[in-house]
């Protein structure tokens, strides 16, 4: 079967940047999940975004024991729903899956999220849409 | 460098992963004894009717359980030319609404009859989204009984759910938009100040079935998605989810997904009768069309109604009030016990469920947490059970076994998950392909659930059938959830497109089954209750034919002395009254439809022959050995003609060959 586009996964394997995350959403066993109808809105941190964690960050992450801190901070990084730059405005929230709110700023048509991350590329994808990240995201701490 | 290599056979098994496209496995799903389970040999009766809403067909689908075979589409919303539906005289009312006759709609959600909270077997409900409705099958006849059209509702989606008693169903408008008798002609971005929403409550009579608009409530402009009636101590409640707490009216895909809770709604309904008996309601004036269809007249009527009593829980409070629910919730649904409410917020990653017991205790603490518009929102830790954490993404509908156990779809996720009622805890996931909507145990929205089986609706096949061009099959899935452990054990595709759907033990329907329509009984003024009664009549323009079918004929079966310009009805009476056999009725050049016509009932068939000549006519419902031969014409002449009205059968024998010139 022929698609226009590839799904987020593909484009997600597809990229040398980002190993490191298809490697998280594989250990989370989230692969499936963003290959689905979707839409789904995924900011995409870089393998050099994943390298500015602290040392030793990503590789704790990746132990079973940690699957659920693993996952929260992926389901920070997906929303349920297809984004275009075109319809978000500056200083908008939206409530990503894991139910915390990221923040996107968007200066003469640059895109930022949370008012450090820089928005690198955006890819079109037949489930929704890429953002490629230069950070990871990270959850706010619980209240 | 040793982390990389890892990384990258990560990275190549997530490649060979993604590319086989079914990453669990069918095969894997499936255990050896599968199609046993879903086996039910020729001849034999399956355990379960399964009564499946049909989207966008508008139609509702029964299929029998364990085999997934479809027994029959009833036509509801939408016209059915297989049936005459909405083309036979009798009909067209049902279709009728203040917009006019409206051949389609979107049916939903079903909601089968309860006395005390369990199936009893009389009536299916369903809901008209697009131009609001709600409908009762009449599950002896597996027909339409009755529709009635929804006023000051834009989009009849949280609907038709019923209470324990079938007191009433509700209908709660998805789309918030201004009221009837204001003046609607309102800019759009008006939206906060000029949408509100209503939940319509529709009484149901105990005896006959035939429904009424009771009141509505009048409610700030949220959307309603998805709701259940309170049982066992928590009846005389209902619960409605709520999306767009936001109050967006464009866009709402970001618009309505800015909060991290909507709400679900907690109506006292009981409170409101109260309220309306003490002249609390308000008549408002509005338009609605109410549609019955007689047994006995095989006839429907439309009626508009004019009125309808709106509470506003600013006049009356303690009848309304919300409890936060992450996020966009879409299925609200209550235990068997009536104790949990579980709200599935479709973006979210957790299932809150909420306790009628701590509902009840923050009403009477006053515990809120501030208003929303007006109405007290009560606190959520107050009125929480718990949380089933990280159950999957994307939870949509839950539905309930006998046995404590919860079921709830996720739609992101694919999946459905079994989980524990009294410790939150998951006991199970199951793997659905693809992108599950709702569920279906048989009772699970009852006090008795019957259990054994889960069926899953989905939305997406993808690459579960054969293909069929762009358009894939809509489908089922059922799963044997007599054992811990839920086993897939047929696919089965429905008619498009598949959301809520019940099951009820067939032994409760199938004794009750209507084999024939008594022709004494038949009231219709066009009957033709025997041969010697067929006639063609003519008044002005319209010509009347009074005509029998019975194997193999017609009676008439010769009809001369039709005009040009003349309406033809064709009122054909099926004399048989034998259970099985229908006759059809068709005329060439009919720009409506056929006829099928039950034993004992008359159906009529209006035709307006555009050209002279003669036009076969015939049964198109297999009869017999000599249904080929069923049979007749019907000459039309030029306006003007001198032709005479004359009807025959088996007499107006050929006239004598033309010697060859």
């Amino acid at each position: 079967m022929m698609y226009r586009k590839k799904d987020i996964v593909k484009i997600a394997v597809g990229s040398p940047d980002h190993t490191t995350l298809v490697a998280a959403l594989t250990q989370a066993e989230y692969v499936n999940d963003i290959a689905n109808a979707g839409p789904f809105t995924v900011f995409a941190p870089t393998n050099a975004a994943f390298d500015k964690l602290p040392a030793g960050t990503v590789e704790s992450l990746m132990k079973p024991e940690n699957k659920d801190k693993l996952r929260e901070i992926l389901e920070y990084h997906v929303s349920v729903g297809g984004y275009k730059q075109d319809y978000l405005t500056d200083g908008q929230t939206i409530n990503q899956a894991n139910l915390k709110n990221i923040t996107i700023n968007i200066k003469d048509g640059k895109m930022m999220v949370n008012g450090t991350v820089n928005v690198v590329a955006t890819v079109p994808a037949s489930n929704g849409i890429v953002y490629v990240i230069d950070q990871v995201l990270l959850p706010p701490a619980e209240k | 460098m040793k982390s990389n290599l890892i990384k990258a056979a990560v990275v190549l098994c997530a490649a060979v992963f993604i590319q086989s496209c079914k990453p669990q496995g069918p095969a894997k799903a499936i255990s050896g004894d599968a199609a046993a389970k879903a086996y039910v040999a020729p001849g034999k009766y399956d355990e379960f009717y399964n009564f499946v809403s049909g989207g966008f067909s508008g139609q509702m689908s029964v299929y029998g359980l364990p085999s997934g075979r479809l027994f029959r589409v009833i036509p509801v919303f939408s016209v059915d030319p297989e049936k005459g539906w909405g083309y036979s005289e009798e009909t067209k009312p049902m279709l009728n609404t203040s917009h006019g006759f409206v051949p389609w709609d979107d049916l939903h959600h079903i909601a089968l009859s309860e006395t005390d909270g369990i199936h009893d077997g009389r009536w299916a409900f369903a809901n008209g989204n697009n131009t609001p409705r709600i409908a009762r099958v009449d599950l002896k006849t597996f027909r339409t009984a009755e529709i009635i059209e929804i006023p000051n509702s834009g989009g009849n989606h949280s609907s038709p759910f019923i209470t324990e008693n079938s007191e009433y169903v509700i209908a709660g408008t998805r789309f918030s938009i201004p009221m009837d008798n204001t003046n609607g002609d309102v800019a759009i971005n008006t939206y906060k100040e000029n949408f509100r929403g209503t939940v319509s409550f529709i009484g149901v009579d105990k005896t006959t079935g035939n429904m009424n608009l009771s009141f509505q409530v009048l409610l700030p402009g949220v959307n309603f998605d998805l709701a259940r009636a309170g049982k066992g101590k928590s009846h005389g409640w209902f619960f409605v989810s709520c999306y767009n707490s936001e109050r967006a009216n464009t866009l709402l895909e970001v618009n309505a997904s800015q909060k991290d809770k909507d709400f679900i709604m907690a109506v006292n309904w009981k409170k409101a009768e109260e309220y309306i008996k003490a002249g609390k309601g308000e008549k408002r004036t509005v338009a609605y069309a109410h549609n019955v269809y007689s047994d006995k007249t095989h006839s429907a009527t439309s009626t508009m109604e004019k009125e309808v009593m709106v509470l506003d829980p600013k006049d009356c409070p303690d009848m309304v009030y919300f409890m936060p629910c992450p996020k966009s919730p879409h299925g609200c649904d209550t235990d068997p016990s009536g104790e949990y409410i579980v709200g599935s917020g479709k973006l979210a990653a957790i299932i809150p469920v909420f306790s009628f017991t701590k509902i009840q205790k923050a009403i009477a603490d006053k515990n809120y947490d501030g208003d929303y518009q007006g109405i007290p929102v009560l606190k959520y830790d107050a009125v929480l059970h718990g949380e089933v954490k990280k159950p999957g993404l994307g939870p949509l509908h839950t539905e309930f076994d006998a046995d404590g156990n919860a079921y709830t779809s996720f739609f992101v996720s694919s999946e459905v998950v079994k989980w524990k009622l009294s410790d939150l805890t998951v006991l199970d996931r199951a793997a659905t392909f693809y992108s599950v909507g709702h569920l279906c145990v048989p009772g699970g929205p009852t006090k008795k659930p019957w259990g054994k089986y889960l069926i899953a609706y989905n939305k997406i096949t993808k690459d579960r059938y054969l293909p069929t061009g762009p358009e894939l099959a809509q489908s089922a899935q059922l799963f044997d959830i007599s054992g811990d452990k839920m086993k897939l054990i047929l696919d089965f595709p429905t008619i498009g497109e598949p959301h809520y759907a019940e099951a009820i033990p067939a032994d409760l329907l199938s004794k009750n089954s209507t084999k024939i329509f008594r022709l004494e009984e038949n009231t219709h003024p066009y009957a033709c209750k025997g041969e010697k009664d067929a006639k063609v009549e003519r008044k002005g323009n319209e010509v009347h034919v009074y005509m029998s079918s019975i194997r193999s004929h017609f009676v008439p079966d010769n009809i001369e002395g039709v005009k040009l310009g003349d309406v033809v009805y064709f009122h054909v009476t099926n004399l048989e009254q034998d259970w099985d056999v229908p006759h059809g009725f068709a005329v060439k050049g009919a720009n409506n439809a056929e006829l099928l016509i039950m034993p004992g009932e008359t159906q009529t068939l209006a035709w307006r022959p555009d050209r002279t000549g003669v036009f076969p006519m015939y049964c198109t419902d297999f009869c017999s050995a000599l249904h080929q031969e069923m049979q007749g014409y019907i000459r039309v002449s030029p306006s003007g003609s001198a032709v005479p009205i004359t009807f025959s059968t088996g007499t107006n024998k050929p006239a004598a060959e033309t010697p060859a010139q």
